[in-house]
């Protein structure tokens, strides 16, 4: 069995950009609980993962460099460091360059250039500010460290007061064996960095003994597999906790059993002759050699069985190389994840498209054999398949959906550093709430919408909250509050950005409108609060007084808009002056497969998206009246504009046109659509009975002037490539059952052609 | 490969030799040594050129060793690199492996 480098290598760099991650999520949720021990365990755990997988993948420079940032987090563990919020800020400067450092490695650039001296030196300067002086002999205040043994006779109250932290001074004896190691290589460890680190804490005495008699005959071994088993003994002044975390991964694939004296006078003092184990020491000797409980070397394991426990429950949370997943592995939980390339779920979900459409092709033979042979067992027969094959494509369609839904939460923690970089930019402070997390969104959409969000933020901060100045004086709290919220809406996600800041001025931003000429003093009159903050969407419109790298260049919200919209999702705001701006993202829960309604434009079939259509209705013609030159129809009350699609399109009959009618005609077959001739196009007007379907575009209603309808049907979208992907009324294609291609209109696309169209015909007129 | 050659009962390793070149590593020292007819004789082994080894690797020399010394042969270091002495010393193996 061979590795594949390249497959190792993706793998190790996706687990370390998981890594990188939880690394910032814990230095933020640091800076709100500086205090909290087990954030600050869990941080040094994911940095010593950083810094042991890059040296095991040869990045030394990263490794190197994480070892500064490890140590310094090793001092806080020990409580010998205050947390504080510049120790913070250097750290996650470290993490930004040891991230550009990744991304180096793992596009196979050189990063010997980068020069580390510096941070190295900050984060120096910054351990030395921070250190806690304490006296020794005074009772140790610091953060209690729950690993230190309880000596067996001495009964342990309840509840348990913090133990105190074993002197360094001190020293413990170590005896250290690995064994059953069999699947170390397996997981990317090798057993020399763990020496070399027990050697680095070894104050005296270290020695090992290497067992390598099960190594079998060259013909016999396997490679991979690791036949070494190791004895340890040194003396180290180290904690027995910061022994265990050396052999926190080892002991998720091996049986490491540490034992330890407990010594607290200096070693020097209280063992004279540490015995050293002899070189080679034959196998019965080995036996004698391991841990003997009248030794007395572990004073109470519990708490290391406790540590183990958790290291090994860590380990399995961590995504393992693929082939830990194929090999035996020691508990079965390993095999509940699978980590997989996005590309292979994509061509799972593009067959099922086409198995959707295949299965459609079915239902309209059945309904087709229904009318010719209705009472024919071969009918029945393969109606009853056709229903059996929808129930199954549909729960398919379901299941493959569902893997690749993400959680939002995802998405959301990366703005945390957002949040507190921008923030502090600006000298503002703002607490960000995040909400609803888990709520689950289609992989695709949640990259997509990524940084549209990152906009909305960023303008949040910078427009809407309030320096701490502004806001006291304003009788609200100094720290302004962003919320961020995710929730399920029918079958959209609805995402809220909302701030308690300023507001959106809108006298400000009709005077913006006014000023670049996009409407007249007369027109602003006219328009709503509504309309006025449409404004803000347009390309260039920025209200900011002074522009900043932060936003006020006008080039935000239109991108926010138009990202959100190509992911057929849609915005909305709303704002109450000195309130604060609350942002209404709502989006597909998929994009992939959606129910479409096909309607009919001359010869044409086109798809319109079911979640934008609210109805359809039946006008008489004389019911279609024009509004300032806009063709409306009065429903129930509301004037709604209508949109007439055959003239955005264009679509005029040709010759062609007309010699297929001609054919069609001669063959009178039945068709699936209403055809009707290109000449009787010219006479859609005349047609005493318009249908419309009524879509919903943002906060707008409009209809839209079809010839027909025919039905509702789950479709696949594909992209459309070459010269029609600039064409934006049309979001994809889909392939219909009977191999024909259906082009798919998006509303909002349209409803801004037909105004365009609208402006072009008045201005000729 | 042209990192490990084969030529008058020596086996001379190059490079960077780590647990992805293992399986590479035991295939050629079996090839060889099993198309050897005169098993009862010394190998040798070159690592002069090597920049990193590690413990994979380590094992397979063991193993190979074990293989050459069970048929009445011997194996025996002709060149050593600083990074298979370092190993060798982390696992206190110079003496006991019979490597050095």
């Amino acid at each position: 069995m061979g590795y594949d480098e390249e497959q190792m290598r993706e793998v190790f760099f996706q687990e370390m950009h998981d890594v990188f991650e939880h690394i910032d999520s814990c230095i933020l949720l640091l800076e709100k609980k500086p205090n909290d021990i087990e954030i600050i365990r869990n941080l040094f755990r994911e940095v010593h993962t950083l810094k042991g997988s890059s040296g095991v993948f040869g990045l030394r420079e990263i490794s190197d460099l994480t070892h500064h940032a490890e140590d310094l987090l090793d001092n806080m563990r020990e409580g010998k460091i205050k947390p504080h919020e510049d120790v913070f800020s250097v750290l996650l400067k470290c993490f930004d360059r040891l991230k550009e450092m990744m991304a180096c490695a793992r596009n196979k650039q050189d990063f010997s250039g980068f020069e580390n001296q510096d941070l190295i030196n900050q984060l120096s300067e910054v351990k030395n500010a921070f250190t806690i002086i304490c006296d020794p002999t005074a009772p140790k205040s610091h953060i209690p460290l729950t690993l230190v043994p309880t000596p067996a006779a001495q009964p342990t109250p309840a509840p348990a007061p913090p133990a105190p932290a074993q002197p360094r001074t001190g020293g413990h004896e170590f005896h250290i064996s690995i064994t059953n190691a069999d699947q170390l290589f397996l997981t990317g460890l090798d057993p020399s960095p763990i020496l070399l680190n027990c050697r680095d804490i070894a104050t005296e005495e270290f020695t090992v003994v290497t067992h390598f008699a099960q190594i079998p005959m060259l013909d016999e071994m396997e490679s991979e597999h690791c036949y070494f088993e190791f004895e340890i003994r040194f003396f180290s002044s180290a904690q027995p906790r910061e022994v265990e975390d050396i052999f926190e991964f080892a002991m998720a694939v091996s049986t490491v059993k540490i034992g330890f004296s407990t010594n607290k006078a200096p070693v020097s003092e209280t063992v004279a002759e540490p015995a050293p184990l002899p070189t080679r020491i034959p196998e019965m000797e080995l036996q004698s050699a391991k841990p003997q409980p009248d030794l007395k070397l572990v004073p109470d394991l519990k708490p290391i069985a406790e540590a183990r426990a958790l290291a090994q429950k860590l380990a399995l949370q961590k995504p393992l190389p693929p082939l830990l997943l194929l090999n035996k592995t020691p508990t079965a939980d390993l095999n509940e994840f699978v980590r997989m390339k996005k590309e292979r779920l994509t061509q799972l979900m593009n067959l099922v498209g086409e198995l959707i459409t295949v299965k459609n092709l079915f239902v309209h033979l059945a309904l087709h054999l229904d009318q010719t042979l209705p009472d024919s067992d071969i009918t029945r027969g393969f109606k009853e398949g056709v229903a059996h094959i929808t129930r199954l494509s549909s729960r398919l369609q379901e299941s493959v959906m569902k893997a690749r839904m993400v959680p939002v939460g995802s998405v959301f923690t990366k703005y945390t550093r957002l949040v507190r970089d921008v923030s502090k930019k600006l000298n503002k402070k703002v607490n960000l709430v995040i909400e609803g997390e888990d709520t689950e969104l289609d992989k695709t959409v949640s990259e997509a919408i990524s940084d549209p969000i990152m906009h909305l933020i960023r303008n949040c901060i910078d427009h809407g909250i309030e320096t701490p100045e502004v806001r006291r004086q304003r009788g609200k709290p100094e720290t302004g509050t962003l919320l961020l919220k995710a929730s399920y809406e029918g079958h959209n996600v609805k995402i809220v950005a909302k701030d308690d800041g300023n507001g959106v001025d809108t006298e400000k931003v009709k005077a913006k409108a006014i000023e670049f000429g996009l409407i007249t003093k007369e027109q602003a009159q006219m328009l709503t609060k509504k309309d006025i903050i449409e404004f803000i969407f347009h390309s260039g419109f920025s209200t900011a007084v002074e522009v900043s790298d932060v936003s006020g260049r006008g080039v935000g919200l239109d991108v926010v808009r138009n990202s959100i919209q190509k992911s057929c999702g849609s915005i909305f705001v709303e704002t109450i002056p000195g309130q604060g701006t609350e942002f209404k993202i709502l989006l597909p829960l998929s994009l992939a497969v959606v129910e479409a309604l096909l309607v009919g434009i001359g010869e044409e079939t086109y798809a319109i998206p079911q979640d934008v259509i609210i109805e359809t209705v039946r006008v008489d013609q004389v019911d279609i009246m024009n509004l300032n030159s806009q063709p409306s129809i009065n429903l129930r009350g509301e004037v709604i504009p209508v949109l007439k699609l055959r003239e955005v399109i264009l679509l005029r009959p040709s010759i062609l046109d007309s010699f297929i009618q001609q054919e069609k005609a001669k063959n009178k077959q039945s068709h699936e659509f209403s055809l009707r001739s290109p000449e009787s196009f010219q006479e859609t007007p005349n047609i005493a009975v318009s249908t419309i379907v009524i879509v919903q575009i943002d906060s707008i209603k409009a209809g839209i002037l079809v010839d027909a309808l025919y039905w509702q049907e789950q479709i696949m979208i594909k992209p459309l490539g070459g010269f029609l992907q600039n064409i934006p009324i049309f979001t994809g294609a889909c392939i219909m059952g009977n191999g024909s291609v259906v082009l798919v209109i998006e509303p909002k696309e349209l409803y801004m052609s037909a105004r365009v169209v609208d402006i072009k015909s008045k201005r000729a007129a | 490969m042209e990192n490990l050659t084969y030529d008058n009962n020596t086996f001379a390793l190059r490079g960077k030799l780590t647990i992805y070149k293992a399986n590479e590593v035991k295939q050629f020292f079996l090839a060889n040594y099993s198309a050897e007819k005169n098993k009862e004789t010394t190998f040798y082994l070159d690592l002069a050129h090597v920049n990193e080894i590690d413990s994979t690797i380590l094992q397979i020399l063991l193993s190979l060793k074990k293989t050459v010394e069970n048929n009445k042969g011997q194996l025996k270091l002709k060149k050593s690199c600083s990074s298979f002495d370092s190993l060798l010393d982390l696992y206190n193996l110079g003496v006991t492996s019979g490597l050095r």
